[in-house]
């Protein structure tokens, strides 16, 4: 870690989080926890089939179960219009996610919702599903990007036009969308190239993996007042989501978020919400609960797009990279709307490009519709650039780090896809990389490899909203509606604490719904620390104003003649700490403030890792692991390396094990954690990392976001890895045992052959 | 779905009575980590497809000893995994049982499921059956009207996930022969994970040769392969290769290369048949290789984790609180959750249980052993509590995470969550 004289009392320490005690004694309260009188429960009937038509839906028997309460189809769902909602980190056509909250004429993916039960109990709702008689019309179906593409694929949504670089088509197809970056010649570039490395790389669907199922508990007041509490990244998207969903105003919908075990970015779109109010106000406004079970989540919420990406880059002997090119075929599930975008966006990121070219498709398959996951895309499109960025180092026998520093991008220069960089800290972390202790210590033994990669992520500002009153003993009570997933109400309550001049232990920060706070957008796209921290920062200035002009008051002199620093006030040698003078104050203080900072600054990361592979079993293990990131500013260190250590073990899952297995009736077979297999703690190693703080000048604290740049490399520095310890390039995720056995089959005929 | 009935005899008759009486309307169940989910999944159910009754032998005392007579090791039907991780006996005398037991699930998993469980569900893929077909188990069986018969492992289980046994009969014993100083056993396990997989290929091997000399030549050799046919099979070709030789590495290719006749692995969701045929001529050399290395007990931990705090890994047959023979339904279903007495409802796992009444910090997470979000310690042994009957935790004493912390003071454990960010999520 750099360490350099702090200008900080709060901001770089490391306290404990405020909701610790409540997490570790099972007291807090999640949203499978809730409970109202006269509760009834929730269940949904799943589409067994991968494609089909509704013929129709007999719910009779259903209904006429003792028990049973409500029973709705899509017909109870408003008819909703074309419209794209924002939803952070992805956006959604509203017409098709209300398609996708309860299936309209066709089911598309294996566990699409169809029907939904409320009953007096889970025993009787599920028997009750049970008898409801669907009957379906199968159609043939695509589970591949690539063959969902071709022009005798089976067609998902029939009015889907490809918006062809900016313009409709006029065919059915599968593919929502071509989009095309472009800048330079292609042509010249890779002429002037000594070295040119083209690849095609695979990469499966993987899913999240939060430990907390999704679920709602709605109640529909009589007065038409909606009541909902959930698991969400952000309750004002639930709120919007819903009003457009069930077509009712913003203000008749009150979202309590409970806590939240994990979400990692896909607990943004509403899955049972919109259900469970349905359920509520047919079944005699009662409240109802809904709970997924884990096959649920993995079947039927939002995983990440698998994808095909091919990439063609060259280079000069000298080490400049002169032409890059790729194509991202990403997987969207059953709807439009993969992160194929961000893939293009982060594909070529860190290099100075002169010419260079990224397509990307959007392409429908039936498979369940793709939610955020981490730095959406940004794996999948590291895992194929960074493989060839490797293999172009190689070539031209230069050491991978100072390749990559070469070819670096710094301040001033512009994306592929448009925007130029302000004050980024790429060569700061690649350096810092390359000076790490792991980068030069000896690997010895058989099989064993180290690979590097980098990553970047756009990081996000987005609308934050925040509101704090003095209390009389000195204390402030903080009021947010940002999701706390990964420390937030220490990281954002040591920025107030900051800005006062108060002790951390000052701040009692609460988060709360949407009847409680100013509009908040999600807490995703790593936007909480810098886009809240950003509004506290505006609340406590607002405060330390007014308490200045109390104090002003208090000693009868003009306001200008009162100082304030370090949360003491002071006037011609008198002086009142930020306490005393609370106690003093008869009006009280309070304050609020709403932004939508613009400037939150990119981040980059370097992995470095060591792995050995079982030539015999095709088995790797991750000797050593090393993530050093530009953080900006870490507010709190322990949260920001907890944070890259949880990157790069979601991003070892998604590299080594973790996929989606469909049967050849499209229905997927490994729908629990025994064969969804995320690793263990006893997969991995102690995961090392280095905070490189090049601070954010788009941000009072110089705080860039940090939670999803730690995802992007991993895959790519493993497959780098494995290439160093058995000399084969994996193209394909998850690099599974199986996978890398036959790879070596193929090695050792290849060799056979030359 | 859940179970139809539940009941939990105090004798081997009792037990041996309600099977005669229910037949296929009830199963026999112990460590219940594999059958509450077949019940849940409508795996197992009665003749009419409704869901079963369960008849549940762990109150019955004398069934959870590991005892070895006259050179044959005898393991009791509700000995768990964990007591053979625990047994001096399996460790020294059947090392390849103990590794298998120690290779499954979780601490919590291998505290409740049994080797006889493992072995009456049947699956290829199941850890325990390899070892104990290479060690050359059998099994005794016994009904009330029929008495008991004793038959070969490999008798026993009939096909894929079928086993010999009528709907009367509880599997009593398993048996095996001690492994004497001139004997050495190998068990390897192919799972994707180090923790909570399902073995892609295992292998276990058992030798005996002419004298305790590492490079002595065989007299006897077993190799049993698990994971790659509907049933655990013995690779016999490879095994009479091996008598009368000591190991080299051609003879180790060679009898390798044998085992894999006996294979005809498919291809499903963990792997494609060849891979597994492939793994199985690279385990079974490795096992070999380990054997002529005599570094069969390799990477065996000084002290497993257990997670059964002073108890032996033994569970008590008596009820702790509220005795049966107060007779009132409500006492009956009583139990001590952290410190305090509470009526457990019945009918429904231990996790479902103690949500009804309150006890919402036990969390579900997948409701099927994976995750450990439901871990609450029974009896002074942690499990899983999705795979509990609650019945089961009638009269016995139960902590939740609600009640780790004591007099006020947190757990050190929780307070070192708390200290390093471990409450993190994502």
């Amino acid at each position: 870690m750099t360490t350099t004289a702090s200008p900080y009392k709060v901001i770089g320490t490391r306290p404990v989080r405020p909701d610790g005690v409540d997490k570790v004694t099972g007291r807090a309260i999640y949203g499978a926890d809730v409970r109202l009188p006269g509760m009834l429960h929730g269940k949904v009937l799943r589409s067994p089939h991968a494609h089909a038509r509704i013929l129709c839906i007999d719910a009779s028997a259903a209904l006429a179960l003792r028990g049973v309460h409500a029973v709705i189809t899509a017909q109870d769902m408003p008819a909703i219009s074309d419209k794209i909602a924002d939803l952070g980190e992805s956006t959604v056509n509203l017409r098709y996610a209300s398609n996708n909250i309860l299936a309209h004429d066709k089911v598309l993916y294996y566990g699409h919702a169809v029907a939904a039960v409320a009953a007096d109990n889970v025993h009787i709702a599920e028997e009750a599903l049970s008898l409801i008689r669907v009957e379906y019309e199968v159609l043939p179906h695509v589970l591949d990007g690539k063959q969902a593409m071709a022009p005798d694929a089976p067609i998902l949504l029939d009015d889907l036009r490809t918006n062809e670089l900016g313009k409709l088509g006029d065919r059915p197809t599968n593919v929502a969308e071509h989009i095309r970056h472009q800048r330079g010649d292609l042509t010249k570039g890779f002429a002037e190239a000594d070295v040119i490395v083209e690849r095609t790389f695979h990469t499966a669907t993987v899913h999240q993996g939060y430990i907390e199922p999704q679920n709602a508990t709605a109640l529909w007041n009589e007065d038409g007042q909606l009541f909902i509490w959930c698991s969400t990244q952000g309750a004002f998207s639930v709120q919007e989501q819903l009003a457009e969903l069930l077509q009712i105003p913003v203000s008749r919908i009150i979202v309590t978020p409970t806590e939240i075990g994990g979400g990692f970015g896909g607990k943004i779109n509403v899955y049972l919400e919109p259900l469970a109010a349905l359920l509520s106000r047919k079944a005699g406004h009662r409240p109802v609960k809904m709970v997924m079970t884990r096959a649920e989540v993995l079947a039927a919420t939002g995983p990440t797009s698998g994808s095909y990406i091919r990439v063609k880059m060259g280079a000069r002997r000298d080490g400049v990279i002169t032409a890059a090119e790729a194509e991202l075929i990403y997987e969207a599930g059953a709807f439009p709307g993969s992160p194929v975008g961000a893939g293009c966006g982060v594909i070529f990121a860190p290099y100075r490009l002169e010419n260079v070219q990224i397509d990307g498709y959007d392409v429908v398959v039936n498979r369940p519709k793709a939610a955020a996951y981490r730095a959406p895309g940004g794996t999948n499109a590291a895992f194929a650039s960074e493989t060839v960025v490797d293999e172009l180092a190689e070539k031209l026998g230069m050491d991978p780090i100072e390749f990559r520093l070469r070819n670096a991008v710094r301040e001033g220069d512009r994306r592929a896809d448009g925007p130029e960089y302000k004050r980024i800290g790429l060569i700061e972390t690649l350096e810092a990389a390359r000076s790490h202790p792991h980068y030069t210590a000896p690997l010895t033994g058989k099989h064993r490899g180290r690979g590097v990669a980098t990553g970047f992520w756009f990081n996000w500002g987005g609308k934050s909203s925040a509101t704090a009153t003095v209390n009389r003993d000195g204390t402030v009570n903080l009021i947010e509606g940002s999701t706390d997933i990964g420390g937030s109400r220490a990281s954002i309550a040591m920025q107030l604490a900051e800005t006062l001049g108060i002790p951390y232990e000052d701040v009692r920060p609460q988060v709360v719904g949407t009847a409680g706070v100013g509009y908040n957008d999600v807490t995703g796209g790593s936007r909480t620390t810098f886009g809240t921290g950003w509004a506290v920062y505006e609340v406590g200035k607002k405060i330390l104003a007014e308490m200045r002009q109390r104090a002003a008051d208090y000693w009868g002199v003009p306001v200008e003649e009162v100082s304030v620093a370090d949360g003491v006030f002071a006037y011609n040698g008198e002086s009142l700490s930020f306490r005393e003078l609370a106690g003093k104050l008869d009006t009280p203080v309070t304050a609020s403030a709403s932004v939508h900072p613009q400037n939150y600054g990119p981040g980059f990361g370097v992995h470095i890792v060591d792995v050995e592979v079982d030539v015999e079993t095709g088995k790797v293990t991750i000797l050593r692991y090393t993530a050093a990131q530009d953080v900006g500013k870490a507010i709190h260190p322990s949260y920001v390396e907890g944070q890259l250590q949880g990157g790069v073990a979601q991003g070892v899952g998604w590299a080594l094990n973790e996929e989606y297995v469909y049967d050849e009736k499209g229905r997927l077979l490994n729908a629990t954690l025994l064969d969804y297999r995320m690793p263990t703690a006893l997969d991995l190693p102690m995961i090392d990392t280095v905070l490189v703080e090049v601070a954010n000048p788009g941000h009072p604290y110089g705080v860039r976001g940090v939670g999803e740049v730690p995802i992007v490399p991993p895959a790519a520095a493993i497959a780098n890895a494995i290439y160093r310890a058995i000399g084969v390039r994996m193209t394909e995720l998850p690099m599974s045992p199986p996978r890398i056995v036959a790879a070596l089959a193929r090695k050792r005929q290849d060799g056979v052959a030359a | 779905m859940t179970y139809a009935f539940y009941h939990s005899p105090n004798t081997l008759e009792e037990a041996l009575y309600l099977k005669a009486k229910y037949g296929e309307d009830a199963r026999a169940l112990a460590g219940a980590t594999d059958l509450l989910l077949e019940i849940e999944r409508g795996v197992r159910q009665r003749p009419d497809g409704s869901p079963p009754g369960v008849i549940d032998l762990t109150r019955i005392p004398g069934l959870a000893s590991i005892v070895e007579s006259n050179d044959v090791i005898q393991l009791g039907p509700l000995v768990t995994h964990n007591q053979c991780v625990a047994s001096p006996t399996i460790v020294e005398k059947a090392f390849p049982l103990a590794r298998a037991c120690w290779e499954v699930g979780a601490p919590q998993i291998r505290n409740r499921a049994t080797v006889v469980g493992n072995v009456i569900t049947a699956s290829p893929a199941n850890d325990t059956i390899a070892p104990l077909l290479a060690l050359d188990a059998r099994i005794t069986v016994r009904s009330l009207e029929r008495g008991e018969r004793t038959l070969p492992l490999d008798a026993f289980i009939i096909g894929f996930r079928k086993v010999d046994l009528a709907p009367d009969e509880l599997v009593t014993a398993i048996s095996f022969p001690a492994l004497n100083e001139r004997c050495d056993g190998v068990f390897i396990k192919l799972g994707l994970r180090r923790a909570q997989a399902i073995s892609v290929v295992n292998v276990a091997v058992v030798v005996e040769r002419e004298t305790p000399a590492l490079d002595a030549p065989f007299i006897r050799a077993s190799i049993a392969l698990g994971a790659v046919a509907p049933v655990v099979v013995r690779a016999s070709a490879a095994e009479s290769f091996l008598v009368g030789k000591s190991l080299d590495e051609e003879t180790i290719a060679e009898a390798a290369r044998l085992a894999v006749q006996a294979a005809s692995p498919i291809d499903d969701i963990r792997s494609s048949a060849e891979y597994r045929r492939a793994m199985v001529e690279a385990l079974t050399a490795r096992a070999l290789r380990q054997i002529a290395a005599g570094e069969t007990r390799a990477g065996w931990p000084e002290q497993p984790v257990m997670l059964w705090g002073d108890t032996g890994g033994v569970w008590p047959v008596t009820r702790r609180s509220g005795k049966r023979s107060e007779g009132a339904e409500a006492n009956e279903r009583m139990a001590i959750v952290n410190g305090c007495s509470v009526a457990l409802p019945g009918g429904m796992t231990l996790l479902d249980s103690l949500r009804a009444v309150g006890f919402v910090g036990v969390k579900e997470g997948c409701a099927e052993g994976e995750c450990g979000a439901c871990t609450v310690s029974l009896d002074g042994m942690a499990v899983m509590a999705c795979m509990v009957p609650a019945e089961r935790a009638w009269g016995g004493e139960i902590l939740t995470v609600e009640g780790l912390a004591a007099c006020g003071r947190l757990h050190p454990v929780q307070q070192a969550f708390i200290e390093s960010g471990g409450v993190q999520c994502g």
